[in-house]
């Protein structure tokens, strides 16, 4: 054989090799062509070279989210679905555990090695799966992605302990007060702006048969912003800033008390709220609010898309609580619901690191914010994005947020800070205040011996 | 000698496997399954008593009694078993005196017998779940209906959610709880009662016996067994409820409706204190261990007598 048809059959042979053994290889991939000029020969080479992590054979990564509703269930899996086109070596096996559930399931799961390599999981009680080794740090792959750099670093914070970076939260959100403003014009009614205002329309609004607030209680969860919201443009945000990470001050100081009693006491004179609280649930809080029967619904930005429909044909608005007149300034509490992270025990960490960093791409933020009402704490190009006016509100918020130019001053679901056993006192406690078999006075005392016995403030 | 003994051993073995070892053979699935899924869980869930285990850390400590000495500075202890206490004498007494009254209706199999015997029994296929919402959904406030019956009849104490108060929360799960396992005391009261003696009951109606003496002489001694049965049953199913209760108010409000089983769950699925749970686990098992072999013995020396 001669020269030329041996050296033609090695490009053949490479060129071969490389489209059987190279392609399409998911991930970063990166393409050379080399061009010899060898004698009368042109060679050409074509290099392949993947960035590291990227998986040559087909894995699976097992993912549990908690977006069980119909309109977050599909833009999740649009999403995935996204992902597994992009990277074809990687195919994403979901299961959506309800969230009770999830936080029931998922620490054992994550334990026995055989559950999920990527979990969607409230912030607060993962603190304990980290302390029990079950979620793997972040840092190196926060470094190789720019995590750090593309995210908010107030949305980040939630998510650190120690020092380290354990997930990425997805769920940016803050309480208020959301209040229909078509429902106010039609009766004739101004929305109240500070407490004396709000006992006021109470007063009004339940002569005229309305429900002028729709609080429930039946959970008791939603005890945690009756009582946050209150507190923190009562005493202020430094004051309860230094009571969450200060360890100064008393969750039973006279401030606290008189704001609680104003809430538990004057509000409920005032018919504020459903005589049945303990019996109404969150449920059915939103029926009220979307038929029309409540003018205003305390509650957090995450059930946008509960009253997306109202929002569409009536003017809806959101607030932070009232001007509680003691001088301090009106406050929204902020939080991160969920976040995502990576098991300890996963046989494909870098696979799932790469799956995270997708969520957070630009195509997938957009239909987390679009099609889930979800607002991932990263900047986003607001004029690409197909939004109802409250959704562009609660969005533009966050930014605000996020880059320190808030309206109102900021602080914090303290639910998502306190332990656990602070929260059920919450619960419970307040139905016990709102049933009559228990007082605010008695209420704050039990709060603050809690918070001595589970704090960090031991 | 020893070889004579190892013959009679030997005989007396498949003489035994021979007699018997089919009756094992049968059983042995179910032993199996009972011993996996009933005894190890609770011989795990006892061990776990004496730990601070969290559920997720791959350390236990022991802790010793720490855990049972607990239950006297936790206020809820005690007022759980209040509740406890509460559920287990009116959710003994009154299905089982409902179930026996409905059987003694149906017992002469009158018209609709069929169709009496399955409503009767149907809120007994729900399951806790379903019956919670159901009830839920009953006592809701301003779409339930019992607002709405208020609504219609004028009832004003319809108006109010009974599972809103605290004084009113407890009997109205109780409520529900008694419509669900009224059938279940019903359908083994009408066949313990296809078991009384008729001649006794026809010998004691000639011998000038009227209804509830014939009831009461002939009729209860008869059904002693069936009732002893199905007030051990009732008694621990009185101290270990938990489903409907979670379902419908999930121990509120304000701690009004909680039982050892809710604060048991609470201790393990919101503290994460998986130590503390099983030994409020332990306690449940206790109770209704100690509460049913006393009712049992006195009633075996009452037979006696």
């Amino acid at each position: 054989m001669n020269r030329f048809l041996l050296r033609a059959l090695v490009v053949v042979v490479i060129l071969v090799w490389v489209t059987a053994c190279a392609t399409p290889t998911p991930g970063v991939v990166e393409v050379t062509r080399i061009v010899e000029q060898k004698g009368e020969t042109v060679v050409e080479q074509v290099v392949v070279t993947a960035t590291p992590g990227v998986p040559e054979e087909k894995i699976t990564l097992l993912v549990w989210d908690q977006f069980g509703g119909e309109l977050e269930s599909v833009a999740t899996e649009l999403i995935y679905a996204n992902f597994m086109r992009k990277y074809p070596n990687i195919e994403i096996r979901r299961e959506v555990v309800g969230r009770n559930d999830l936080l029931l399931t998922a620490r054992t799961a994550l334990a026995s090695g055989t559950g999920p390599d990527v979990v969607y999981h409230d912030v607060s009680p993962t603190r304990e799966l980290i302390d029990a080794g079950l979620i793997l740090p972040l840092d190196e792959y926060a470094d190789q992605y720019r995590w750090r750099e593309r995210f908010y670093a107030t949305g980040l914070s939630w998510t650190i302990e120690n020092g380290k970076l354990w997930g990425l939260g997805l769920e940016a959100e803050f309480v208020g007060i959301f209040y229909n403003q078509s429902l106010f014009d039609k009766e004739g009614m101004e929305v109240p702006q500070t407490i004396s205002e709000a006992l006021a329309f109470c007063r009004e609004a339940k002569a005229r048969g309305y429900v002028p607030m729709a609080h429930s209680q039946s959970e008791g969860w939603q005890t945690f912003f009756s009582f946050t919201m209150p507190a923190h443009n009562y005493v202020g945000v430094e004051y309860i800033k230094d009571l969450l990470f200060g360890c100064k001050g008393r969750w039973d100081s006279p401030e606290i008390i008189e704001a609680m009693k104003i809430t538990y006491e004057q509000m409920k004179e005032a018919g504020c709220f459903v005589e049945d609280l303990n019996a109404l649930d969150f449920g059915g809080a939103i029926d009220l609010f979307n038929n029309e029967e409540a003018f205003m619904l305390p509650t957090g930005t995450w059930v946008v898309n509960s009253i997306l429909e109202l929002s569409k044909e009536r003017e809806v608005k959101m607030m932070p609580w009232f001007d509680m007149e003691t001088g301090q300034p009106r406050a929204y509490t902020m939080g991160m619901g969920s976040a995502w992270y990576v098991s300890a025990n996963t046989k494909h960490p870098n696979e799932a690191a790469l799956f995270l960093d997708y969520l957070f791409s630009d195509e997938a933020v957009k239909i987390w914010i679009e099609a889930a009402s979800r607002i991932p704490p990263v900047p986003v190009d607001t004029t690409q994005l197909n939004l109802l006016p409250l959704q562009a509100f609660v969005l533009n918020t966050l930014e605000q947020a996020g880059t320190g130019q808030a309206e109102y001053a900021l602080g914090w679901d303290v639910d998502l800070i306190v332990p656990e056993q602070f929260n059920t006192m919450l619960s419970d406690g307040w139905q016990a205040v709102w049933a009559g078999t228990k007082t605010v006075e008695e209420q704050m005392a039990d709060l603050q011996q809690i918070w001595e016995e589970f704090g960090p403030c031991q | 000698m020893l070889s004579q003994i190892r013959g009679l051993t030997k005989i007396t073995v498949r003489r035994f496997w021979g007699k018997y070892g089919a009756g094992y053979l049968f059983v042995l699935p179910t032993v199996v399954l009972y011993l996996i899924f009933m005894v190890y869980p609770f011989c795990y869930t006892f061990y776990l008593s004496f730990t601070d285990w969290n559920g997720a850390s791959p350390i236990k400590n022991f802790v010793g009694l720490a855990n049972y000495a607990r239950f006297f500075r936790d206020r809820l202890v005690w007022i759980s078993l209040q509740h406890n206490l509460i559920w287990m004498t009116a959710g003994t007494v009154v299905p089982i005196t409902l179930g026996l009254f409905l059987a003694m209706l149906l017992w002469g199999r009158p018209k609709g017998f069929l169709t009496f015997r399955t409503v009767y029994f149907l809120p007994q296929v729900l399951g806790a779940g379903i019956l919670g919402v159901m009830w839920r959904l009953i006592y809701q406030p301003r779409r339930g209906v019992l607002f709405q019956i208020g609504q219609v009849l004028g009832i004003e104490a319809f108006r109010y959610s009974p599972i809103a108060y605290a004084h009113t929360a407890l009997p109205a799960v109780m409520v529900a709880a008694i419509w669900a396992s009224t059938g279940f005391f019903f359908v083994i009261m009408l066949a313990g009662l296809q078991n009384v003696d008729m001649d006794l009951m026809d010998a004691a109606q000639v011998d000038g016996a009227d209804a509830w003496q014939r009831f009461r002489n002939v009729v209860i001694p008869q059904l002693s067994h069936v009732i002893t049965l199905v007030t051990a049953l009732a008694l621990i199913g009185g101290i270990k409820e938990f489903g409907l209760i979670w379902a419908v108010t999930q121990g509120g409000p304000g701690n009004a409706t909680e039982m050892i089983a809710t604060h048991a769950y609470t201790e393990f699925s919101r503290h994460s204190d998986v130590g503390y749970a099983s030994a409020l686990t332990m306690l449940i098992a206790a109770i209704a261990f100690v509460f049913t072999m006393i009712f049992i013995l006195v009633r075996e020396r009452e037979m006696e007598v």
